[in-house]
C-alpha cells in the first residue's frame, strides 16, 4: 500500500508518538497512508508499473488482468486492490513470481486460493468448486434464523392451484409487452 | 302381571275403561275363595275367575293409590266390604318389578286376589291346563306359568319356577334405549311434568347401561381442594394466557398470572413471548419475597414448555422451590389459575365494552382488573380481601374511578406557558402501582402520563371518531408548535412510562454477555484507551516502524499556506474462528474526509477485477488443471 504520491500532503504527527524536540513539525507524505482518498489509486499505479516492468501484458478491456507468456509457459495475474490472484501452467514459474512480489511489496502468500471476496473456493483435479456457505450462514445469524428448519423447496409443494382463487382477474394487457 | 306392554299400547283406551269400572263398582261382587284363610304367604296372588277386580289388602304394595273412589264390594256371604282405594301395585318378581294396574285396596281381605276376568278384559289369555295356569299376553307370549297348589293357583312372583319365560326387558330399560340413552333423571322429569303424550311408566332407577358407560363416560369429578396454603407464598399458582389477537399498546400478546394460594393476591405481567415468563418470574420472586418476608416454597403450573425447560427447572432447584406440574390435559388441577383467567377475561371484556375502548387496551384493562380483584371478595379467603390477607390492612376504595372514562390531566407549569391549556384530555387506563397516581393515556400526543392531578368525567368516554377528525385537520400547525420539545419524547414515553406492561426484551445467557464485553474491551476507541494495554502499544510501535522503514513520510516544518490533515489510530482485533483472539492490529489512518479535491487529491479511482474475470480465471484454471494462488499486501490485512 505504499504507492508514491503525486500530491503534496501534510499530516499531523501520530498521537502518542510525537518526536521529541520536533513537536512543531509535521509529516510530509511521500507514500500513501490508509484513509487517503487516493490510496487505492496510488497503489494500483505502483503495482501496475511494476507488473508491466516484469514483462506482463495488461488486458485491453480489463485493466486488472495481466498475462505473461514465456514460450510455452503462461502466467496470469488478476488484481483486486490489494489481493492478487496468480495462476499458470508452470508451478515453478508461479512460485518464482510469488517470491519476487513478496520481496518488493511485503506481500503475504496465502497459498492456494480458498477464500476470496466472500466466496469459498475448493480446487481439485480438473475442478474448482465455489460456494458462499459461510456468507449464507452469516445472513442466517444476522436474522436469527440459524435454528430454522431446512426445506428443500421454499414453498408449499402440495398447494393446489385453481383457476378461481377469489381474487380479481389480472388485466392481461398489463403483461403483454 | 307384566302388564306394561299392553298398557303402553293402550293407555288412552284405559281411561275409558277406568270410567266403566268406576260405574260398575257399586255392584261389584266378590266371591270368596274356599281357601280364604289358607296358609299361603300373603305375598302371593290367588288366581280366581270369580272376581271382577284384582284386590289386595297390603297397602304397602301400592305404587300409586287413589283413595278418592271409595266404594264397597259384595262378597259371597252377602256382606259388603269396603274398598278404600284403587291404584297400581308394584310387585317384585324374579325378573324385575312388575306393575298391576287397577287393583282395589280392600283392607278386610287377607289374600291378594288376581282377577281372571280383569286379565281377560285387558286382552290377556289365561289357560288352565296340566295342573297349572298359564298367563299369556295379547300376542300369545307366555308371561307366567302358575302351578296348582292344593286346589288353587297361587302366583308367587318370587318363585323362579313359576316364571315360564323370563319377562322381556325391563320397560324402563327399553324406553331408555328407545330414547337414545337419554339420561334417566331427565326422562323422569319429563314424565312428571307431562311434557309428552303416551309416556311409559318408568322405574325411579335404571340398571347400569353398558352403552351409556362407553358412550358417556366422563372424567371423575375432581376432588375439592383438600389442602390450602397456610402462609403467604407457600404456594404460588402460575399460568399464561394468550396469545391475544390484538397486541397491547406495548406489543404484548400474552399475560402471566401469579396467584398466592394463601391470600389469593394476584399479580399480572404482560409478555411478548411465552419464553419471557422465566425472567418475569424471577423478578416477581425477588419482589414478593422482599415484600412479604416469606419465601416461595411451591410453584404450581401446567405443563407448558416454558416451565418445563431445563433452565427454568435448574433455577427452581437453585432457589429450593418445589415445582408441581399438573397431569397433562387436566387444566382442572390448575383450577385456581384457570378460574382467575376466566375472571380476568370476563372483567376485562366488560371494562373495554363499557367505554368502547379499542381492543389494544386489553393489557391496561387486565391490569386494572387484577388491581380491583385484589381489593374484592374471594370465596376462599374468609371475610378478607386478598389485599388485606397480603398486606394486613384493609384496602381503600375511595380513589377508584371507572376504567376508560374521559379525564383531564393538569399540565405542570413548567410544561406550558400562560396561554396553553391548563389541562389535557385523556383516557383513564389504570392505577399506578409505583406512585399514588392515575395512569392516563393522552391519545392526541400518544403519551401515557402518570399524574395525580386528574379530573374525572366518569360518564363520558373518549370519542375516537372526533379525535380522528381533529387530528387530521389540525395536523399542520401542531407539528410546528411541538416539534422541538415533545416530538422526540413521544415514542420513548409511550414505552418507558408504562411501568407494568414493559416486558423484558429477550434474555441472553451471562456467558454471551461476558463474551460481548470481552470484544468491546478488545477494541479501544482511541489512543487514550489503547495506551493502557501493553498489547496495543506493541502493535502501534510495529506500525510506526513499518511507516519509518517504508519512508512513508519525512518531518518538515509546518507550511504556512497548506492545510494539515489529521491522523488517528484505528484498532482492530482479529478473532479466530472459535472466538479467541488471533492478533491485535493498530493502524494509523489519515482523516481522508478532510481532504479537498484538487488540493490534496485529484483522481481517486482505481480499477478492480470484475467478478466475471475472476470466474473466467477459475474456469480456465479448472479446465487446464492449474492451481490458483492468492497473495495479499501484508500491510493491508
Amino acid at each position: 500500500m505504499n504507492g508514491f504520491l503525486q500530491e503534496e500532503i501534510y499530516v499531523e504527527q501520530p498521537e502518542g508518538y510525537i518526536k521529541e524536540g520536533e513537536e512543531d513539525k509535521i509529516c510530509l507524505l511521500k507514500k500513501a497512508l490508509y484513509g487517503l482518498k487516493q490510496a487505492p489509486r496510488v497503489w494500483y499505479s505502483r503495482i501496475d508499473e511494476h507488473l508491466q516492468n516484469l514483462g506482463f501484458a495488461k488486458s485491453f478491456s480489463e485493466s486488472t488482468l495481466y498475462v505473461k507468456q514465456n514460450g510455452a509457459n503462461i502466467l496470469i495475474i488478476s488484481l483486486y486492490v490489494d489481493d492478487l490472484l496468480v495462476t499458470g501452467n508452470n508451478t515453478s514459474f508461479v512460485e518464482k513470481f510469488k517470491q519476487e512480489m513478496m520481496e518488493v511489496f511485503e506481500m503475504t502468500d496465502l497459498g492456494l486460493m480458498t477464500f476470496f471476496l466472500g466466496m469459498e473456493i475448493m480446487q481439485d483435479e480438473h475442478e474448482v468448486f465455489i460456494c458462499q456457505k459461510k456468507y449464507a450462514k452469516e445472513i442466517l445469524k444476522k436474522f436469527k434464523l440459524e435454528e430454522c428448519k431446512e426445506m428443500s423447496t421454499p414453498m408449499n409443494q402440495k398447494e393446489k392451484l385453481c383457476k378461481e382463487d377469489g381474487t380479481d382477474k389480472i388485466d392481461q394487457a398489463h403483461l403483454e409487452v | 302381571m307384566g302388564h306394561e306392554a299392553v298398557i303402553c299400547k293402550s293407555k288412552n283406551q284405559q281411561h275409558g275403561e277406568e270410567a266403566q269400572i268406576v260405574d260398575q263398582e257399586e255392584e261389584d261382587q266378590l266371591f270368596v275363595a274356599p281357601c280364604f284363610s289358607s296358609i299361603e304367604s300373603s305375598e302371593s296372588w290367588l288366581n280366581d275367575s270369580c272376581y271382577t277386580n284384582h284386590m289386595t289388602h297390603d297397602k304397602d304394595q301400592f305404587r300409586e293409590l287413589r283413595s278418592s273412589n271409595t266404594s264397597k264390594v259384595r262378597i259371597g256371604n252377602g256382606k259388603y266390604i269396603t274398598v278404600e282405594g284403587k291404584g297400581t301395585v308394584a310387585i317384585s318378581t324374579y325378573s324385575g318389578t312388575k306393575f298391576i294396574f287397577d287393583v282395589l285396596y280392600v283392607p278386610e281381605i287377607d289374600q291378594n286376589l288376581f282377577s281372571v276376568g280383569q286379565l281377560i278384559k285387558k286382552g290377556y289369555k289365561v289357560v288352565f291346563e296340566d295342573k297349572s295356569c298359564l298367563i299369556k299376553d295379547a300376542d300369545g307370549h307366555d308371561i307366567f306359568k302358575v302351578k296348582m297348589k292344593g286346589k288353587n293357583f297361587a302366583l308367587n312372583p318370587l318363585e323362579e319356577e313359576q316364571t315360564a319365560f323370563p319377562i322381556k326387558e325391563n320397560i324402563t330399560d327399553v324406553w331408555h334405549k328407545r330414547l337414545g340413552h337419554y339420561h334417566h333423571k331427565g326422562l323422569l322429569q319429563m314424565k312428571s311434568k307431562m311434557m309428552a303424550n303416551d309416556f311409559p311408566a318408568l322405574d325411579d332407577h335404571i340398571p347400569n347401561c353398558k352403552a351409556c358407560q362407553s358412550g358417556k363416560q366422563s372424567r371423575k369429578p375432581f376432588p375439592k381442594v383438600t389442602w390450602r396454603a397456610t402462609k403467604k407464598l407457600q404456594l404460588i399458582h402460575i399460568d399464561i394466557a394468550g396469545p391475544q389477537r390484538t397486541p397491547s399498546l406495548n406489543g404484548s400478546l400474552y399475560y402471566a398470572v401469579f396467584i398466592d394460594d394463601f391470600s389469593r393476591m394476584c399479580w399480572i405481567f404482560f409478555l411478548k413471548h411465552k419464553s419471557e415468563v422465566a425472567q418475569v418470574f424471577w423478578n416477581f420472586k425477588a419482589r414478593v419475597e422482599n415484600e412479604s418476608g416469606c419465601k416461595i416454597q411451591i410453584l404450581r403450573s401446567d405443563n407448558g414448555k416454558e416451565y418445563t425447560s431445563n433452565s427454568f427447572n435448574s433455577f427452581c432447584e437453585e432457589a429450593g422451590i418445589q415445582h408441581q406440574l399438573t397431569a397433562p390435559y387436566t387444566p382442572q388441577q390448575n383450577g385456581v389459575s384457570e378460574r382467575q383467567n376466566r375472571f380476568i377475561l370476563e372483567m376485562t371484556r366488560c371494562m373495554l365494552h363499557e367505554k368502547n375502548l379499542p381492543k389494544k387496551f386489553w393489557a391496561e384493562a387486565a391490569n386494572t382488573t387484577v388491581f380491583l380483584q385484589n381489593r374484592l371478595l374471594t370465596r376462599v379467603v374468609k371475610d378478607q380481601t386478598p389485599f388485606e390477607a397480603w398486606y394486613g390492612y384493609k384496602p381503600s376504595l375511595n380513589f377508584l374511578k371507572i376504567f376508560g372514562c374521559l379525564c383531564f390531566t393538569f399540565v405542570p407549569q413548567i410544561k406550558r406557558d400562560e396561554l396553553d391549556k391548563r389541562a389535557l384530555p385523556g383516557i383513564f387506563i389504570g392505577y399506578s402501582l409505583v406512585a399514588k397516581a392515575y395512569k392516563v393515556l393522552q391519545p392526541q400526543t400518544r403519551k401515557i402520563v402518570i399524574s395525580r392531578d386528574v379530573h374525572f368525567m366518569e360518564d363520558e368516554e373518549w370519542n375516537w371518531e372526533d379525535a380522528k377528525k381533529m387530528n387530521s385537520t389540525s395536523k399542520e400547525p401542531k407539528i410546528n408548535f411541538f416539534c422541538s420539545d415533545t416530538e422526540e419524547q413521544n415514542i420513548d414515553d409511550w414505552q418507558n412510562v408504562m411501568t407494568n406492561d414493559t416486558p423484558i426484551r429477550g434474555t441472553r445467557l451471562l456467558y454471551d454477555v461476558y463474551q460481548r464485553c470481552n470484544i468491546a474491551v478488545c477494541e479501544p476507541a482511541d489512543f487514550k484507551e489503547a495506551k493502557m494495554d501493553q498489547n496495543w502499544i506493541v502493535v502501534m510501535k510495529e506500525e510506526l516502524f513499518m511507516i519509518e522503514r517504508n519512508k512513508t513520510w519525512e518531518l518538515v516544518d509546518r507550511p504556512q499556506n497548506r492545510k494539515v490533515i489529521g491522523v488517528k489510530w484505528v484498532y482492530r482485533t482479529k478473532l479466530n474462528a472459535d472466538g479467541s483472539i488471533n492478533k491485535h492490529k493498530a493502524r494509523l489512518v489519515v482523516k481522508g474526509y478532510a481532504q479537498i479535491f484538487g488540493v490534496d487529491c485529484s483522481d481517486t479511482f482505481a480499477p478492480v477485477a470484475r467478478l466475471d474475470t475472476i470466474r473466467l480465471l477459475l474456469a480456465i484454471a479448472a479446465q487446464e488443471n492449474w492451481k490458483v494462488y492468492q497473495l495479499d499486501s501484508s500491510q493491508r490485512s
